[in-house]
């Protein structure tokens, strides 16, 4: 709502419900930095790592799940705990590999780093809904001739694929929302919207109008894009609960 | 249609000997069950033919043609398994060209080969429905369908049939045992079910502990079982066991055969039901334990010596009560003498009843 309010009002004091709208945050965001080309490195990163995360993840979660070792489920546990460490704390290196690497304000290190954040997650959901499928088919699909891909072509893939795509969706908005490392990793060229968001929150002051509004601007496509796929999302996450 | 010889095969998992050492020669065209207790190793052995488990020493030979070491995928045999396996995203039809479409055979042979075993198996009708659309009875004949388009040179059968009911169950044995005979084809089957390996083998393997303990014809199996195991796992109910006393021991040397049965202390004899008969003159004495009427048989079980259990099997509506005190005989030339460690040290059985007749 803020978004719809001029910078006076939007620090009013008690806030005010009743004002009237105005567009002219919105024209003065679009002004000031174009939007096009943060949603595109939005729609680039987020895409793109659920991507490559996704083609990492599938065989890895497929070999897991259908030949486990002794210790499958150590290493499984410590991909999630990499989730636990905070992200400040490797914020150094990373930031030194990236400047290294000449990637620093490139949608390419932001692909990586959104890949790496993701792969524990995406692997844990793919290996439960791998786990769901009983082993004799595929036995029975290797005894029918198919090779490991095939396998996974003919079988596996269609088998989960609610699973696939509800973890697929999943990562895109976890990429989309991610935010710290577009923050500190990006400025003109590589910023996703989560970065344009944050540059209205400045030394120079506090703009809360404008800042809602580049916010609805980035929230809106996510929204209109879960709002679609939300059928796709619920089945996928209650995938296996009745048979 | 081929013939597999398998050379002194061992499987290792990681804390378990599953398979020790087996040899074992499969003809052409034979039907070969597998058969043992819970945890023998036969689904083992059968996942080691397939190639689903890795061999930890020995060799496969598929027509002489050595296969250990090929995958699963490339060794043109099928298998059907016990929880079906169909896949569930596909239709019948489309679960039976599965292979085929994997061959890049074309779409013509494909579809003869699925209506000529659809007709096989009576599925005509079904080839439209998905695996969860259909009885587990249908499921099964799908399965096994699946292994017949594709001609294999060995059909595998994991236990196939004891996810159907009772009744199911003995009409599934039968159209086996009639696919058996229309295709001629070389097939293994796996089951803990002795009156399936009794009824649809040419060849009966008995597993124990990873090892082979006997292999011949289902009546040989029952008449001359080489171990106290076999004789105990093959027939319904279980073959008695005697521990030879001065009584027995007795009784054995006047009859015709007993001579020639190395009888001693610590030795077991082993009757059917069948060769045990209560009558009034009988020279041994028990007490009726527990009475079975069957319908077409009764089955009397007898406890000898207070400690000893014996099944006979009498005429349908004999008066025996339980707790009556009985007289029977043993047809001591139909027995077997087993020594201390389950070795069966007295002649085969069949020799003597040819020997008769």
């Amino acid at each position: 709502m803020t978004s719809f309010k001029t910078e006076l009002q939007a620090i009013a004091v008690p806030p005010m419900f009743a004002f009237e709208p105005t567009l002219e945050n919105f024209s003065i965001v679009q002004e000031r930095s174009d939007y096009m080309k943060y949603a595109i490195n939005s729609v680039i990163t987020s895409f793109g790592a659920t991507f490559l995360a996704l083609v990492i993840a599938v065989p890895s979660a497929y070999s897991m799940a259908f030949f486990p070792t002794k210790r499958t489920k150590d290493i499984l546990l410590w991909m999630l705990s990499t989730k636990m460490l905070p992200a400040v704390g490797v914020l150094m290196p990373i930031y030194l590999l990236t400047k290294g690497a000449g990637l620093l304000d490139n949608v390419l290190s932001l692909i990586i780093i959104f890949t790496m954040i993701n792969l524990p997650i995406i692997m844990w959901m793919l290996f439960t809904y791998f786990k769901e499928i009983p082993k004799e088919i595929l036995e029975a699909c290797r005894m029918d001739g198919a090779t490991t891909l095939g396998e996974l072509r003919h079988v596996v893939m269609p088998l989960s694929w609610g699973g696939i795509t509800s973890t697929g969706l999943l990562s895109i908005v976890l990429c989309w929302n991610e935010a710290f490392w577009s923050i500190n990793l990006t400025s003109a060229d590589a910023g996703t919207l989560t970065a344009l968001i944050a540059s209205y929150s400045s030394p120079e002051g506090l703009f809360w109008a404008k800042l809602s509004a580049a916010s609805t601007l980035a929230c809106a496509p996510i929204v209109v894009f879960g709002w679609f796929c939300q059928k796709q999302l619920v089945q996928g996450l209650t995938f296996g609960a009745v048979k | 249609m081929s013939s597999l010889e398998i050379t002194k095969l061992h499987k290792e998992f990681e804390e378990f000997h599953a398979i020790r050492g087996v040899d074992l020669h499969i003809k052409k065209g034979e039907f070969t069950v597998f058969v043992g207790p819970s945890g023998c190793g036969k689904s083992t052995l059968l996942r080691l033919i397939a190639g689903l488990e890795n061999v930890s020493s020995g060799s496969i030979k598929l027509d002489g043609e050595d296969i250990t070491e090929v995958a699963a995928a490339n060794r043109g045999l099928a298998m059907v398994f016990q929880s079906y396996a169909l896949y569930p995203h596909m239709s019948v039809a489309e679960n039976m060209s599965f292979a085929l479409k994997l061959a890049n055979v074309d779409q013509d042979t494909i579809d003869a080969k699925v209506n000529e075993a659809a007709d096989i198996l009576q599925l005509g009708n079904l080839l439209d429905r998905k695996p969860k659309a259909l009885s587990g009875g249908q499921r099964q004949r799908v399965a096994i369908g699946r292994a017949i388009v594709r001609h294999p040179s060995v059909f595998l059968f994991d236990e196939p049939l004891s996810n159907l009911d009772a009744s199911l169950r003995v009409q599934m044995r039968q159209e086996l045992s009639e696919l058996h005979q229309r295709l001629k084809a070389t097939m293994i089957y796996v089951t803990h079910d002795q009156v399936e390996a009794m009824t649809l083998a040419d060849k009966v393997v008995i597993l124990n502990a990873g090892q082979i303990e006997q292999v011949g014809s289902p009546l040989e199996v029952y008449y001359n079982p080489e171990s106290r195991f076999v004789a105990e796992f093959i027939g319904t109910p279980k073959m008695s066991f005697l521990p030879v006393n001065s009584e027995v021991k007795q009784l054995a040397m006047k009859s015709d055969g007993g001579d020639k049965r190395q009888l001693a202390q610590g030795h077991w004899l082993g009757v059917r039901p069948e060769f045990i008969t209560i009558e009034p003159g009988g020279q041994l004495e028990g007490t009726v334990s527990l009475v079975e009427r069957l319908g077409a048989e009764t089955l009397v079980y007898i406890t000898y010596k207070d400690s000893h259990q014996l099944a006979a099997r009498v005429e349908s509506l004999s008066a025996i009560n339980v707790g009556d005190h009985v007289n029977f005989s043993i047809s001591l030339d139909r027995v077997h003498s087993f020594d201390k460690d389950g070795r069966r040290i007295s002649p085969n059985v069949t020799d003597i009843l040819i020997g008769k007749n």
